[in-house]
């Protein structure tokens, strides 16, 4: 009995012990932990308790909201403040909230951001542009409609395609597991940034290790459109060092299989193309006959196949000492919308590359540098377009406070080079002449920069002035891109500022150092075409002004409006210089078969097929005069209804209007300059031969000769060994009618003087010469000049000679390429702790590419999104994810893929 | 297009379920702690002790939810929706939600010294007349008291209650 008596009291103080060590430490309870609790456990809680429970829900629904309406950025100034405070119009996308909306990549997370228009082309490629300014100029190369305005970073590092300016986004070695953060400034940013930050700056921050604790993030899907894909990153510090290493793998298939091929306005079979007739020129083919199409895609199904590498180093051995070296790898093959010119609008891209970045960090001094080694096929296998490329960047800066003046000057170098040659075949002589550039080109800038940043009234009123001088190699101009702000924080809930400020692009390979002889053997005339670069060309400028307002009426609720204004100019394209045509100046063309003694014997005639064809057409880059005056509004509210219920809605108007403008179309342009070749030959101008005895005399000498070989001589020599019987007959005192008739009996036999009068034509035959007739023609030059021939169309309209449709009047027309209404919303709900949905739609306006191979119009388009994740183990979740929901079919991008849903299952991983 | 209708309506409806949950569940449990730290008349010390909410309100499932098996010493606890302003002095405690601000003044008089403690969820209402309003300081869900209206609507509040609550003349 005293056993059980002990035994009872013993339980009950353990109980009561353990109850007692239970009892929670409120102070200690994370917000977590409290909405964790159950009604039971809250009812029992005195009324202290509760007290301290609200005041920790506060405190973390206020972090909650500042985590969320005000994050951290260091992009807009580079130096870490709120987003709330950033002199410029910023975006900062969280990984949580990338992975949250389940972006299958970087670029889809960008339809997240306000400001920018994302458009996808073939499954999972899409067209990035901040505020547009895409397809100047119209009418020319599909190429200007990619982003060249933007400037792309990885950690500050320009991941920038200098041969033709833009971002190879698939090229990128990191995916969504590496991101820490996405910041994007929208406006002109060169000042901060150097070259190509146009429009804005895209800057892809990467995880650090925080804690000597693992963390490991990523995610692996997989669903329908042969979609698989994984990212994972690892990382740890170590005392002072810390290490991330990271993995990613992306596999894609388009929606089709098949290929837009321009001409028929109709989709093909990859292997139907090869001998697709031209429509043109009947004798020859859509497709180039000197490559094979088989060769140009491999993977006809294929979207993106990527895999990338990263490792990165830290050494903190002070808090305001720092290094950080990373390095990895990339190789990648898509196939979305042609860098090149072909026949079909879609072509393959498969690039290799491996980087280091370096930075350091040591008090004041930042110091980075960085090298990429590339090998871009961009056109894949169309010989020509693949190169080695190679950049390097160094920067250093040094910050200097002195109450509240931030001074930070600041030098950078940069070198990009490209070389073609280890994929191009010499010639006898050594040279090479089938690629774009034929060599190793190269440009370098170096510059200086200075910024003042100026905090006044208790850190209220804020003044920044920045600029940067900058020489490039490639031109004697001196660039001076500049940025001045002020910003007036009237509390914590108002803020205004107002920006101006100067961006330019960089040269690129392509526009300086073009050198491509285009032999096209094959292809409709022009029968050469040489691309040229030009190095003395202006860069392209824009200016910018934006007014910007930012308020939190109450602290959930973040509401953003900025107002912009650009003015950019100095665009450049490839436009031709000069043409070498043959003109002919007659109808038709007459071949006289002529002997000696007897004259002409036969007469074949053909008709001229035209006045004048272009035969060699020289296109250098050129500088055009076409000028976008762009102004619109963007809007950007975010509301945390709830700690479980986020809305982010957001919208851009804007007009874009090209001052200016002129037809700028290759081909048209050619055809005038042809034209007006063939009339000034006419007039005795611009001939540079005599003669086009290559081009027209020759062959159709050839096609009468081939005539008289297979049996036309005979039938000659026939008729000129009667004419010798008929004057003989006459001769010997037959009448002319009487020798006629008797020739021919005696033809009918094989007599001697039959024999002997067939000798005598036969060896008249030999001796048989012909006579083209139907010249003058001519080799004619013409140089292109838009004023001169805008004014000489008009004359020859005038004069009933043609019809002109003004398209060399400098006009000022509407640009359509950008849509003019666009934008997005998202609603992140977390209904119980491990469940989340995250639904997200994207919308754009009616837009109209206008490209040498015709007019696309993109009709409005609502795209809708939605991810649902339950967390199975602490934040580790399963998920549900629907891209493109609903399944609108309708093309994003020009002559690209119809999209489809994209419905797929995977696993998020954190801890 | 009809998809994107349907798309906002349930948005629309997502919104008005949860947009105050975490709030209301704390204004449930405040309440439900006023019990504990006031002192009612005789009069009311026995049968139900009872809970009103003027009309439709989320809190009402809240406090159910709190007080399914409490009591107040041997008073069980009930929650009703309180259907008339007249039936408001059958109850301990009246919580009036912010919706139902207007009928705050009708009902501190129809109870004055009836042993009802009026609780409000509207800035100034326990400046006005009511005994304890809800309001939020600087994100946290905290509450004003008015001994002096606690005091007229016969109901005594223990002095920790009074130290915890933000004091309303």
């Amino acid at each position: 009995m005293l056993k059980k008596i002990l035994l009872c009291f013993t339980v009950a103080a353990m109980v009561s012990a353990q109850s007692f060590g239970q009892k929670k430490d409120v102070s200690q309870l994370t917000r977590s932990d409290i909405l964790s609790m159950s009604y039971e456990e809250l009812a029992d809680m005195p009324i202290e308790d509760v007290m301290q429970l609200t005041k920790i829900l506060g405190v973390s629904l206020n972090e909650l909201y500042e985590m969320l309406l005000n994050k951290d950025v260091t992009s807009a100034s580079k130096k870490a403040e709120s987003s709330f405070d950033s002199p410029l119009s910023t975006t900062v996308l969280s990984y949580d909230e990338i992975v949250a909306s389940g972006a299958r990549n970087i670029q889809e997370a960008m339809r997240l951001v306000p400001g920018v228009i994302v458009r996808e082309k073939t499954n999972g490629n899409y067209d990035i542009h901040i505020r547009g300014n895409n397809n100047i100029p119209d009418e020319n190369l599909t190429v200007y409609t990619e982003n060249s305005m933007t400037l792309v970073m990885i950690d500050n590092r320009p991941i920038y395609n200098y041969i033709n300016g833009g971002t190879f986004w698939e090229s990128l070695p990191v995916d969504l597991a590496d991101i820490d953060r996405i910041e994007v400034v929208r406006g002109a940013a060169s000042a901060l940034y150097g070259a190509n930050a146009v429009t804005g700056v895209i800057n892809i921050i990467t995880k650090n290790p925080e804690s000597e604790e693992l963390h490991v993030n990523g995610q692996i899907q997989g669903g329908n459109l042969g979609s698989y894909m994984g990212s994972l990153n690892v990382g740890q510090n170590i005392g002072k060092f810390g290490y991330c290493v990271s993995g990613n793998y992306q596999k894609m298939k388009r929606t089709t299989d098949k290929f837009y091929v321009f001409q028929y306005d109709s989709l093909f079979n990859r292997d139907d193309i090869q001998e697709l007739p031209d429509k043109t020129s009947y004798w020859l083919t859509v497709f180039n006959p000197m490559e094979k199409i088989e060769d140009w895609h491999p993977y006809p199904e294929t979207a993106v196949d990527r895999f990338g590498v990263n490792a990165s180093l830290y050494f903190n051995p002070a808090d305001d000492i720092n290094f950080v070296l990373s390095g990895g790898y990339q190789d990648s093959y898509i196939t979305s919308s042609s860098f090149g010119d072909p026949s079909i609008s879609i072509t393959g891209r498969d690039i290799k590359s491996s980087y280091f970045n370096v930075i350091g960090k040591v008090k004041g001094l930042t110091l980075q540098s960085n090298m990429l080694f590339a090998e871009q096929d961009i056109v894949h296998k169309n010989i020509g377009f693949k190169a080695d490329a190679r950049t390097f960047n160094l920067n250093a800066e040094y910050d200097i406070y002195i109450g509240g003046l931030n001074i930070r000057p600041g030098i950078s170098f940069q070198n990009a080079r490209y070389d073609d040659t280890p994929y191009l075949i010499a010639d006898t002589t050594g040279k090479y002449s089938s690629g774009y550039m034929n060599g190793v080109c190269s440009f370098h800038s170096i510059a200086g920069s200075l910024r003042l940043d100026y905090k006044m009234l208790d850190e209220k009123l804020r003044f920044i002035m920045g600029g940067r001088f900058e020489k490039f190699n490639t031109s004697d101009d001196l660039y001076f891109p500049f940025q001045a702000v002020a910003s007036y924080n009237v509390n914590d809930k108002h803020m205004f500022r107002i920006v101006g400020s100067m961006a330019n692009r960089s040269p690129f390979i392509v526009d300086s150092y073009s050198n491509f002889d285009w032999n096209r053997q094959g292809r409709p005339f022009p029968s050469h075409m040489k691309f040229e670069g030009s190095k003395d060309q202006k860069l392209a400028t824009t200016k910018n002004v934006e007014f910007g307002y930012r308020v939190r009426p109450v602290r959930n609720l973040f509401v953003e409006a900025e107002v912009f204004m650009s003015s950019t100019k100095n665009f450049g394209c490839l436009l031709p210089e000069s043409v070498t045509a043959y003109v002919h100046m007659a109808d038709s063309m007459a071949a006289n078969v002529n002997l000696p003694q007897v004259g002409t014997v036969f007469t074949a005639k053909q008709p001229v097929p035209s006045k004048a064809i272009p035969n060699e057409a020289n296109l250098k880059y050129q500088n055009i005069d076409v000028k976008a005056n762009q102004y619109g509004i963007t809007l950007n509210a975010e509301w945390v209804a709830t700690e479980k219920l986020v809305f982010k809605v957001f919208g851009t108007y804007q007009v874009t209007k090209l001052k200016d403008h002129v037809c700028y179309n290759n081909s048209k342009i050619i055809t005038d300059m042809t034209t007006l070749a063939a009339i000034n030959a006419s007039k005795g101008n611009g001939i540079t031969g005599q003669g086009v005895d290559d081009y027209f005399v020759t062959p159709f000498k050839i096609g009468v000769q081939q005539q008289l070989d297979a049996g036309g001589m005979q039938q000659i020599e026939a008729g000129v060994t009667q004419q010798i019987l008929v004057q003989q007959l006459v001769q010997a005192g037959m009448s002319q009618e009487q020798a006629k008739i008797h020739s021919v009996e005696m033809m009918k036999t094989n007599s001697a003087e039959v024999q002997q009068a067939a000798a005598a034509a036969h060896a008249l035959a030999e001796q048989a010469e012909i006579d083209v007739q139907g010249i003058p023609s001519a080799i004619a030059e013409q140089h292109f000049n838009y004023e001169q021939y805008d004014q000489t169309l008009k004359h020859m309209q005038a004069a009933s000679v043609l019809q002109y449709d003004g398209r060399y009047e400098k006009k000022e027309v509407e640009h359509k390429a950008t849509p003019a209404f666009f934008g997005g919303f998202s609603v992140n709900y977390t209904p119980i702790e491990k469940l989340n949905i995250y639904a997200s739609g994207n919308f754009y306006s009616k837009q109209t590419y206008t490209t040498s191979n015709g007019t696309f119009t993109a009709d409005p388009k609502f795209t809708m999104n939605c991810k649902v994740s339950y967390k199975v183990w602490k934040d580790n979740a399963v998920f549900v994810n629907a891209r493109n929901a609903f399944g609108d079919k309708k093309q994003e991008f020009a002559w690209t893929d119809e999209t489809k849903g994209c419905y797929l299952v995977g696993f998020d991983l954190k801890f | 297009m009809k998809k994107v209708y349907f798309l906002v309506i349930g948005l629309l409806f997502v919104i008005h379920n949860v947009a105050n949950a975490q709030d209301d569940k704390f204004k449930a449990l405040f309440i439900y702690n006023f019990t504990k730290y006031m002192e009612w008349p005789e009069a009311k010390r026995s049968g139900d002790f009872k809970i009103g909410i003027l009309g439709n309100s989320p809190i009402t499932n809240e406090l159910k939810a709190f007080t399914a098996k409490k009591t107040v010493g041997q008073q069980k606890i009930v929650i009703e929706e309180i259907m008339a302003i007249g039936d408001c002095y059958k109850y301990h405690i009246v919580f009036v939600p912010t919706k139902a601000s207007s009928n705050v003044d009708e009902i501190v008089q129809s109870v004055a010294n009836k042993g009802v403690l009026v609780v409000t969820d509207k800035p100034g209402m326990a400046a006005a007349s009511s005994g304890i309003n809800f309001v939020k300081d600087d994100g946290q869900q905290t509450f004003e008291i008015s001994v002096k209206h606690i005091h007229e609507q016969g109901v005594n509040a223990g002095k920790s209650l009074l130290s915890l609550g933000i004091p309303v003349e």
